[in-house]
């Protein structure tokens, strides 16, 4: 007998979770496109849910369904089903398809019109989601029913829940097209002058519509603080809410630096460093809690950083440098993947330090860099071995230019 | 990838004028590869030294000058670009003149030196398409990407950048229709420079970073000479409007996108 797409078999989902852990980069990304291509969001959903630190970093260019429009403004909320908990302002993915089902039955033609106009879209197509999600956010926010749709405790959901999660949806549905934009532009710090009249007229909804919507938005925002600043600042009473939003964005951020390839390490570990620094403006004496959440997330991620360190320094440069030595014409392709590979070292490292001052990451570069200096005065000005100024560029960016410049 | 710079380390520097008179005193704009020096304006001082125009770092508009010597203390150019002011100094010293040839001279010597890396190197000995066609591929560039942005400030600067970016492939159609002239090429020089590496800077970007680059670029355009405003076709290179306050920004993009930007510049005409 054919099992309910809905509910998947343990063991089988288990099984595949576990083949999508041990994929290569490349097997994972044919693997996301071909789940992307099932009709049932289930199975496909609780794979992903096994390799998502390593989707992030990897960025699988995603078709743009109708229900990942829909659910695009709640993506920071959308949890697992498993680690789903009524109460936390979260939504189970589980929810997703029930309430996507729901909305096809009960706007068709809007939905058909618009699955015409999203056919062969691509996620990220920014503007495109912005125009249609303008037509379907509001219309599946006055959609919503007010008993559980079909489907809902089919996906396992508990049908005394579905008002809380429907409350949810319907607040952040809302506000989307204004949060959208806010979203996008977060990456960039906090847009002042857009955010400060968004969040009036959000305040328009209450304290629990401005903390949903500044906590959709703070994962997104390269100065998160300062984003709860400015919207703690509109009123007094914003601050509260302002506020909860930023404790429960700490509370389950993660340096999120597992899974990347070397270069996407370096360039996450140092968005991590410029979030944490933003976030140390939100530290006060009332809040010693926050002081010990900023200091383990320094730590942890420190760690991470100074374990990639030592597992590739070898791997990525000494002895990939000595291949190049010893070659009597080495491309100008490996020169540069060397170089290449320099630069996220040292863009880790300086994470490191910046998260921990520890001063345990120089140590790691100490003998190479000691290597290259010595190296830089005794190599050929021209000829096609590996030649003075390869080496002078190698010091320069793992020392720096002052250094370099000393035998330069 | 944006960092920032603490404002008050150029704050004793002079102001330089938002409106030269000549080009002499607009400067040449320099293809660094330090992502703070990138794009700033190289002129003779002066006692015939090397001054360096930098955008105000406090995200004012205007620009900073400050002799190399200074530049080299406080801003910690790479190699390459120490390179590049080695090999400038050498010819001006020569002609007590710094215009673009002489730019384009300096950074083939010191592309050819390998501090650049190897693909400015390769590309020391090459020549290929012309800055006309990249000021048109920029503009229709900047024209799509603001169909893409989210930001209505943004979309704005955009508009404006392609605007002037259109005015200086306007500007190159009409010089060159006086090509008889002996000063056609000296002109069209002055008209194009600074604006292939700002092309350049957009072309070789990653997606995230454009909106960081657009607004670095804004403050980079390098200001028409009022000399140059009265040539045939150039009325229109003025100051571009809405021009924004900007954050300061150490690094808008890695160094690594500087090199690919000089490595493609040398080889533009």
């Amino acid at each position: 007998m054919a099992r309910d797409p809905l509910n998947p078999d343990p063991r089988i989902l288990r099984e595949l979770q576990s083949a999508a852990r041990q994929a290569t980069n490349g097997q994972l990304l044919r693997l996301a496109s071909a789940l992307d291509d099932l009709p049932h969001r289930a199975v496909a959903e609780g794979v992903m849910d096994a390799v998502r630190p390593r989707l992030r970093h990897l960025r699988p260019s995603r078709p743009l369904s109708l229900s990942r429009l829909l659910f695009l403004p709640l993506d920071p909320l959308l949890v697992a089903p498993g680690d789903w908990r009524p109460g936390r302002g979260l939504v189970p993915r589980s929810a997703i398809l029930p309430m996507t089902e729901h909305l096809r039955s009960a706007e068709f033609a809007l939905v058909t019109a618009l699955e015409a106009r999203l056919a062969g879209a691509k996620l990220t197509d920014v503007v495109l989601a912005a125009e249609q999600g303008a037509l379907l956010w509001p219309a599946a926010s006055r959609a919503l029913p007010r008993s559980p749709p079909a489907g809902w405790e089919e996906a396992g959901l508990p049908g005394q829940h579905f008002a809380a999660v429907a409350k949810i949806c319907a607040t952040l549905w809302r506000h989307a097209p204004v949060l959208w934009p806010l979203r996008l532009a977060g990456r960039d710090g906090p847009p002042e002058a857009t955010l400060r009249p968004a969040f009036r007229v959000i305040a328009a909804d209450g304290p629990e519509a401005v903390e949903l919507c500044l906590g959709a938005l703070l994962p997104y925002a390269a100065q998160p603080a300062c984003m709860v600043a400015v919207v703690a600042g509109l009123s007094q009473a914003l601050a509260p809410p302002a506020e909860r939003a930023l404790d429960r964005y700490l509370s389950g951020i993660t340096p999120g630096l597992e899974g990347a390839d070397l270069e996407a390490m370096a360039d996450a570990a140092a968005r991590f460093a410029r979030t944490l620094k933003d976030l140390d403006s939100a530290l006060t004496r009332d809040k010693p809690k926050r002081s010990q959440q900023l200091q383990a997330l320094r730590m942890s991620a420190a760690q991470s950083c100074s374990e990639r360190l030592e597992q590739e320094m070898a791997r990525r440069l000494t002895e990939p440098l000595a291949v190049l030595l010893a070659a009597p014409a080495p491309a100008d392709a490996a020169v540069e993947a060397l170089e290449q590979a320099a630069m996220a070292l040292r863009g880790i490292g300086d994470s490191t330090r910046r998260l921990h001052a520890s001063g345990a990451s120089e140590r790691l570069f100490a003998p190479v860099i000691a290597q290259i200096t010595a190296l830089a005065v005794r190599l050929p000005a021209s000829g096609a071995g590996f030649l003075r100024a390869d080496a002078l560029r190698l010091l320069e960016i793992l020392a720096g230019s002052q250094v370099a410049a000393r035998l330069g | 990838m944006v960092e920032l710079l603490d404002p008050p380390l150029l704050d004793a520097f002079a102001a330089a004028s938002g409106k030269p008179a000549r080009c002499a005193e607009r400067g040449v704009a320099a293809p660094f590869t330090t992502p703070l020096l990138f794009a700033a304006r190289l002129r003779l001082g002066a006692d015939q030294g090397i001054e360096v125009l930098v955008p105000n770092p406090a995200g004012r508009e205007g620009w900073f000058v400050l002799p190399w010597a200074a530049a080299r203390e406080a801003l910690q150019p790479s190699l390459a670009d120490q390179a590049l002011i080695g090999a400038l100094t050498t010819l001006v010293a020569d002609t007590a003149e710094l215009q673009p040839l002489q730019m384009r001279q300096a950074a083939r010597q010191a592309a050819s030196t390998g501090l650049a890396g190897r693909a400015a190197r390769r590309a020391a000995s090459g020549t290929s398409p012309a800055g006309a066609e990249t000021m048109r591929g920029f503009a229709q560039a900047l024209n799509e990407w603001l169909l893409t942005c989210p930001m209505e400030e943004d979309r704005r600067r955009a508009a404006a950048l392609a605007a002037r970016v259109a005015s200086i492939s306007a500007a190159i159609t009409a010089l060159k229709a006086e090509a008889a002239r002996t000063d056609t090429a000296f002109r069209l020089a002055w008209v194009l420079d600074g604006w292939v590496l700002l092309a350049l800077l957009w072309h070789f970007s990653p997606a995230e970073a454009r909106t960081a680059v657009l607004r670095r670029s804004m403050a980079l355009a390098p200001p028409p000479a009022d000399e140059m405003l009265r040539w045939p076709g150039c009325a229109d290179l003025g100051r571009i409007p809405g021009a924004p306050a900007l954050a300061p920004q150490t690094r808008f993009v890695a160094p690594a996108i500087c090199e690919a930007v000089l490595a493609e510049w040398l080889v533009i005409h």
